[in-house]
């Protein structure tokens, strides 16, 4: 089915004047007309859950009131301090931090003195992990894609991360390994305990990469929340750039490495994959020159942002400033999906009619910045320790 | 003079570092355990012609709790090594891969330790001059460098769906540069076989034994 006709059907859904039971009605035609473009019954569900999504329908989602103030479709504001916060203190937990790091002398020291026993022991060990991360979560707000990979990494009742891997801290074949090795933990620093960590058939990522043991996993998980030398924007961007290497021409030489901070590497991702795409289908046949770049810079509040641009140089915004009083499809699509809650959104750009500036898309401002003629098109996409 | 930042001090024994290990290294090796430690020294410490060697969660131990949060503390002191080009070594429990850029190193806790007695033997005649290759890789770091790459790129080809037909993904694609940038050689990539890709790796590896 083609977008114009999903943007269709958003807009005639988004029209306040139609009731529900009259959009319920629509949802049934539009099942209709999406039957004839799309190839499998899955698919067809799938289109019309993103549309319900969109206009607040969702079976997942209860219907909110409308806040006349604030534009359609976009979701509640959810600020990423406290994504960082949480992924901070996820990181000093002593227990938690067990789940990130491979367990030294020091560490399983720590973990038996607070669980009151002389030796180590996986059953109470494992319930600390759980009870900590609870307690974790109900004290900070975090994104629902990173609750839902963590929780599937603590509890594995449903596969996590975008590679869908079922070990997790609560496997069956771990309770059997740590049975069988009584006083041992799965994740070993291997030297300091001298014996070695929880094996397991190799797990194998679309990477080509493989995770053979419970020390991977852990290290791999760790990878999942953390941007920092071992896994820096710059690394991270070379691999997200390959997919691309034929159609953008990517300027690197302003990523530094050493900028470190906590988020959800995968939705980063997914964020950057979708922003080249945005520039790929803006630049009319011409092939994009993308530059990025990475720093730190104070607020008016005197608080550290980090900086994360992609800079779309031969380009323009192809809309009026006063456009942006309602998003299209691609900018909610995102702000929903992934950018809520992870990181904010600037845009700074030559906008037509020799408009040169910056403004929030994310939390939405109405307050434009002018600035000096500038060149191209630059999503800055802002985080927070 | 080398100031080791690491408050597990069991951790450092197992690791073949104890008392005595330290104390042989006295004249250019001083241990840190504790903040208290870290203040008679900070005025000092922080100065081109020492080296940090600095364990990530230091300041996560409830005994060395600071204000600033340990993720701050460790931006800072990147900071402090790239704005005044002094050495500094962070080494972690939840560090999976070694890592050298300008002045500093990122590094596993058991390669760190494996690799020290080479790095402060080397210290004592190159100083400031040492190459943190040797702290990350060991003695013979050039051939040890190529053997982990040639490891990981083998691993790598090793489960492709289709073994006769080379084909580049973005993870090949990095080590092969990395590869390439070591060597200052160019490997043949385009329309080739996983064979030959490995006999050209074979033939430079061996070049460079």
């Amino acid at each position: 089915m083609g977008k114009s006709k999903i943007d269709f059907i958003v807009d005639l859904l988004e029209n306040e004047n139609i009731s529900s039971s009259q959009k319920e009605k629509l949802f049934a035609l539009t099942a209709i007309e999406i039957k004839s473009f799309s190839e499998t019954e899955l698919k067809i569900l799938k289109e019309i859950e993103i549309i319900k999504e969109k206009i607040g329908l969702s079976d997942k989602l209860p219907e909110k009131p409308k806040n006349p103030s604030k534009p359609n479709f976009l979701p509640e504001y959810k600020n990423p301090r406290s994504t960082a916060s949480f992924l901070l203190e996820y990181n000093q937990n002593i227990f938690l931090k067990s789940t990130t790091h491979n367990i030294d002398s020091n560490l399983l020291a720590a973990i038996n003195e607070q669980l009151k026993v002389k030796e180590y022991d996986f059953k109470l060990h494992q319930s600390a992990i759980q009870n900590a991360y609870v307690e974790l979560k109900n004290k900070h707000f975090t994104i629902k894609g990173l609750v839902g990979k963590i929780d599937g990494y603590i509890w594995g009742k449903v596969p996590w991360s975008e590679e869908e891997i079922a070990m997790s801290w609560s496997s069956n074949e771990l309770e059997e390994w740590c049975a069988a090795n009584p006083k041992q933990c799965p994740n070993p620093e291997i030297d300091d305990l001298n014996h070695k960590p929880f094996n397991f058939q190799k797990i194998k990522l679309k990477n080509g990469l493989s995770i053979k043991n419970f020390n991977e996993l852990v290290l791999y998980f760790k990878k999942q929340l953390t941007i920092r030398s071992d896994n820096s924007i710059l690394d991270l961007c070379k691999k997200w750039n390959f997919q691309f290497k034929e159609v953008v021409s990517f300027n690197l030489e302003s990523v530094p490495t050493n900028i470190e901070f906590f988020t959800d590497v995968e939705k980063l991702a997914q964020v950057y994959v979708k922003t080249i795409r945005m520039c790929i289908n803006s630049s009319l046949g011409i092939k994009p020159e993308i530059k990025l770049n990475l720093q730190e810079r104070k607020n008016i509040s005197g608080e550290t942002e980090i900086v994360f641009s992609i800079h779309h140089i031969n380009s323009k915004f192809q809309r009026s400033k006063e456009s942006l009083t309602r998003y299209g499809t691609d900018f909610t699509g995102i702000i929903s999906n992934q950018l809520n809650g992870l990181c904010n959104w600037e845009l700074v750009a030559d906008f037509d009619k020799d408009v040169y500036g910056s403004i929030y898309l994310w939390p939405k401002s109405d307050n434009f910045s002018p600035s000096e003629k500038l060149e191209g098109v630059k999503f800055n996409l802002i985080f927070y320790r | 003079m080398i100031y080791l930042i690491d408050d597990k001090k069991e951790r450092q024994k197992n690791l073949g570092w104890g008392k005595d290990k330290l104390l042989n290294y006295k004249d250019i090796l001083m241990p840190i355990h504790t903040i208290e430690e870290i203040e008679k020294v900070k005025k000092i410490m922080f100065s081109i012609e020492n080296i940090v060697l600095y364990h990530e969660s230091f300041f996560d131990n409830p005994i060395n709790l600071h204000k600033k949060s340990s993720s701050e503390i460790k931006q800072d002191l990147i900071n402090l090594s790239d704005k005044y080009r002094i050495i500094v070594v962070f080494f972690s429990g939840s560090i999976s891969s070694k890592n050298i850029i300008n002045k500093r190193a990122s590094l596993p806790v058991s390669t760190f330790y494996k690799n020290l007695a080479f790095f402060l033997d080397s210290y004592r005649i190159l100083k400031q001059d040492i190459d943190l290759n040797q702290i990350a890789f060991g003695n013979d770091f050039k051939r040890e460098k190529l053997l982990e790459l040639k490891l990981k790129i083998w691993n790598l080809l090793f489960d492709k769906k289709n073994p006769d037909l080379f084909v580049n993904n973005e993870e090949l694609n990095i080590l092969l540069d990395e590869f390439q940038k070591i060597t200052s050689l160019t490997l043949q990539i385009k329309d080739i076989t996983n064979e030959f890709l490995k006999f050209q790796i074979n033939k430079i590896y061996e070049t460079n034994e």
